[in-house]
């Protein structure tokens, strides 16, 4: 049974940003995605400024850390490299280049902050895939599903352990964790939404 | 448990009381029963055998242990784009399904074969709905002249399904609905503000559709010693034993009585049959890891190996007397076989209730009875009927266009609650037609040197004019609970996917129509019985376990019964 509408929650949740869904091109077209069993294809130099891009994404707010402690830089060498197809893997990379050649690192908080929103614009302003668009893809998806975001972010309950059938809920209050019930599923239907 | 010596081949060690060829769903209750009652019983099992809360290994792991956070690498799903459509199949849970290429299969139209080969077999997996069949279900097909007459009726079950409920734990409230009798239920498990919304709702409107919360096999309270922890993680195995599987139930209760010899890897090739005694001798194995072939004997067999492969298993086993499959007489032997068509689906959003929420991750949903053609409701353009499962939950995210994109802005939009988002999918019941067959290849075989199944399953017209109600019913029944933007969709999905098959091997009054008599027991052959999905005369639109579990129990105190009489 189908327990959440799984394309509006992921569109709601911007993973469906631009309306691509990275990836899935490597299940459909057939071509071969590498094993699993390597390092991955970002060193730890990439992985590092991926991080910090992240962090810029989602940041380190009064009650939760960001992506950077959740390391989502290593989540996305995990995904480019394993669920990526040559052309997306191609086009990310091109993108990490053009990072690394802005110096990103070495710009303020609020450089950061400006640099990032004009790639929204610019991602924004096209319809071609944009290696934005997969940054920040990667970095919703790998902080929504990292130990650090269920800690602090949302309540924690691995084992609830009790079923609470109506509890109040304002804007701003914390609330249980959706492992099961949204991701898992969401991230299937990203995958496999052909099949 | 007792796993046989594989050397002992002497003839006496290879006896047994009972055999039973299956662990999963329905054989462990076969084991329970003949072990319970003192009989030595050899349980057979083609696949591994995963031990209660030992072997669940993933059950315990949060989504940030897997690499890919509990999604299937698309290389997996490229090599099996079978089992990958099934909604349970996932990082977490590939150790519990059957590859595609593990054991093919041929598809004559397509169908999609959802299996788990290990102790416990798809209990350990299943979606954990017990709706009770009505009485209308069993006199469904004498009715209509689809398919043949069941040989028993309700009541002959009634106290079954009452047998295994109170042992295997079952929640859900007494309604007191035609189209789903009431069990021996522990308390449901608790509507939230929107369920009680749909319920009040649909029910105001509609006065003969009923929400109700689906009788499901997860414990709401402590049951011997189990309970649900409202983890929703169920496909895993759970550690606290909250929902019912063969791995943690009956298994178990069958290996406590020191009469079970459990035996996995072990692909049971044909049951042999004595020409001069009239019945059925034992069964041939093949060891899967050391290629042996085996042979064990019993004075009585129970087959339970998932509908599909017990009719595989029966059509394999030829003699002079049955050419065409043990017990096979009336050349019904894999016809008739049927499914459930769940391809509608409606949803949409549901205003309101923005201050409402729930805390831990109940395990179920609820459940619209059938309506269709019973009481007042009659159809013209299509027989039988359907229910629907309905599910309602938060949207987690809520994306404003006023905020910024990125920073602590889309933080604050990721970590808020969205809309309710409300949905149905449409459970109908599939007409037992003789067309829709299953039969053994003359060319193919498998590792084993066993043919492989032909598969040739379709939907019939009946099916679809079905579609077409179900989705007309669906978008009324949302639309008077107050949902909006509905959506309808057809997923075209081909039979299988539903994981329902039943059929093939059905029961019936006429040994000229049918292969088994009342009791599941064989007409031709009477100490063979048959009690999993197979002996299905027809296929209602509840979820079928609970029904093949309490078949199975009755079948086997009838043949214990029939055994001590020496009538086998």
């Amino acid at each position: 049974m189908d327990f959440i509408s799984r394309k509006e929650a992921l569109s709601r949740l911007g993973l469906f940003v631009g309306g691509v869904i990275f990836g899935a091109e490597a299940f459909l077209s057939g071509c071969s995605p590498r094993g699993t069993s390597t390092n991955g294809i970002l060193d730890n130099d990439q992985i590092s400024l991926l991080n910090d891009i992240a962090e810029i994404i989602i940041p380190t707010t009064s009650d939760s850390a960001g992506a950077k402690a959740a390391n989502v830089g290593d989540f996305m060498n995990n995904i480019v490299s394993d669920f990526y197809n040559e052309e997306e893997q191609k086009q990310f990379l091109e993108g990490v280049d053009l990072l690394e050649s802005k110096n990103f690192e070495q710009l303020s908080t609020q450089e950061k902050t400006d640099f990032v929103l004009d790639l929204e614009k610019e991602a924004g302003a096209t319809s071609d895939m944009h290696y934005y668009l997969m940054v920040k893809q990667l970095t919703i998806w790998g902080y929504l599903t990292s130990e650090v975001c269920a800690n602090e972010l949302f309540i924690n309950a691995p084992v609830p352990g009790y079923y609470d059938p109506s509890v109040d809920y304002k804007t701003g209050d914390k609330f249980m964790f959706p492992n099961t019930a949204i991701w898992e599923a969401n991230n299937k239907a990203r995958f496999h939404s052909n099949s | 448990m007792n796993s046989t010596n594989l050397n002992i081949k002497a003839k006496k060690a290879n006896h047994f009381d009972a055999i039973v060829i299956g662990a999963g769903m329905s054989g462990s209750w076969a084991a329970k029963e003949f072990c319970e009652k003192g009989l030595k019983t050899l349980v057979l099992e083609r696949g591994r055998n995963i031990e209660h809360i030992k072997d669940y290994t993933t059950a315990t792991k949060e989504l940030w242990e897997f690499p890919y956070r509990n999604t299937i690498h698309p290389s997996i799903a490229k090599e099996n784009p079978i089992v990958s459509k099934c909604y349970a199949f996932r990082e977490a849970t590939t150790q519990h399904f059957v590859l595609d290429d593990e054991h093919p299969y041929i598809q004559k139209k397509p169908f999609d074969w959802i299996r788990g080969y290990q102790v416990g077999g798809k209990s350990l997996m299943w979606a954990r709905h017990v709706q009770r069949w009505a009485r209308f279900d069993f006199e469904a097909n004498s009715k209509d002249g689809h398919g043949v007459d069941w040989p028993i009726r309700y009541d002959d079950l009634a106290p079954w399904y009452s047998h295994v409920e109170r042992y295997a734990g079952i929640s859900g409230n007494k309604d007191g609905l035609e189209a789903v009798p009431d069990g021996e239920f522990l308390p449901p498990m608790e509507f939230t503000d929107v369920e009680k919304h749909l319920k009040k709702n649909v029910e105001s409107r509609f006065k003969d559709r009923h929400v109700i919360f689906a009788r499901v096999a997860n414990l709401s309270r402590p049951h011997n010693g189990r309970v649900c922890m409202y983890r929703s993680r169920c496909e895993r195995g759970c550690p606290y034993g909250g929902y019912f599987s063969a791995n943690s139930v009956t298994i178990p209760a069958a290996a406590a009585t020191g009469n079970m010899t459990l035996r996995p890897f072990s692909v049971v090739q044909e049951i042999m049959y004595d020409e001069n005694h009239g019945k059925a001798t034992g069964v041939r194995v093949i060891d899967t890891n050391t290629k042996e072939v085996i042979e064990y004997t019993a004075d009585v067999i129970m087959v339970n190996a998932g509908a599909i492969n017990s009719l595989l298993l029966m059509m394999n086993s030829k003699s002079e007397r049955f050419p065409n499959g043990i017990g096979n007489d009336s050349g019904s032997l894999g016809r008739y076989l049927t499914f459930h068509n769940y391809r509608i689906r409606v949803r949409g959003e549901l205003d309101g209730f923005e201050d409402k929420y729930f805390f831990g991750r109940k395990p179920t949903g609820l459940y619209i009875p059938r309506f269709r053609n019973i009481g007042n409701d009659i159809q013209k353009d299509f027989l039988r009927g359907y229910s629907f499962g309905m599910w309602s939950n938060r949207g987690v995210g809520k994306m404003d266009p006023n905020k910024q994109p990125i920073g602590s802005d889309l933080k604050e939009q990721l970590s808020e609650l969205g809309g309710w988002g409300v949905g149905m999918t449409g459970m109908g019941e599939v007409l037992p037609r003789f067309e829709n067959k299953v039969s053994l290849s003359e060319t193919e075989t498998d590792q084993w040197g066993i043919p492989l199944i032909e598969i040739d399953i379709s939907y019939s017209e009946n099916e679809e004019k079905m579609c077409e109600d179900i989705k007309v019913t669906g978008a009324e029944i949302l639309e008077a609970a107050g949902v909006k933007n509905i959506q309808v969709s057809d997923s075209n999905q081909a039979p299988g996917l539903d994981i329902h098959e039943m059929g093939g091997c059905q029961m019936g009054k006429d040994p000229k129509t049918s292969m088994l008599n009342g009791w599941n027991q064989m007409h031709a052959v009477k100490n063979v019985f048959v009690a999993d999905g197979s002996a299905m005369a027809s296929a209602a639109c509840q979820n079928p376990s609970i029904t093949f579990m309490a078949m199975t129990a009755r079948a086997s105190d009838y043949a214990f019964k029939q055994l001590k009489k020496g009538a086998l």
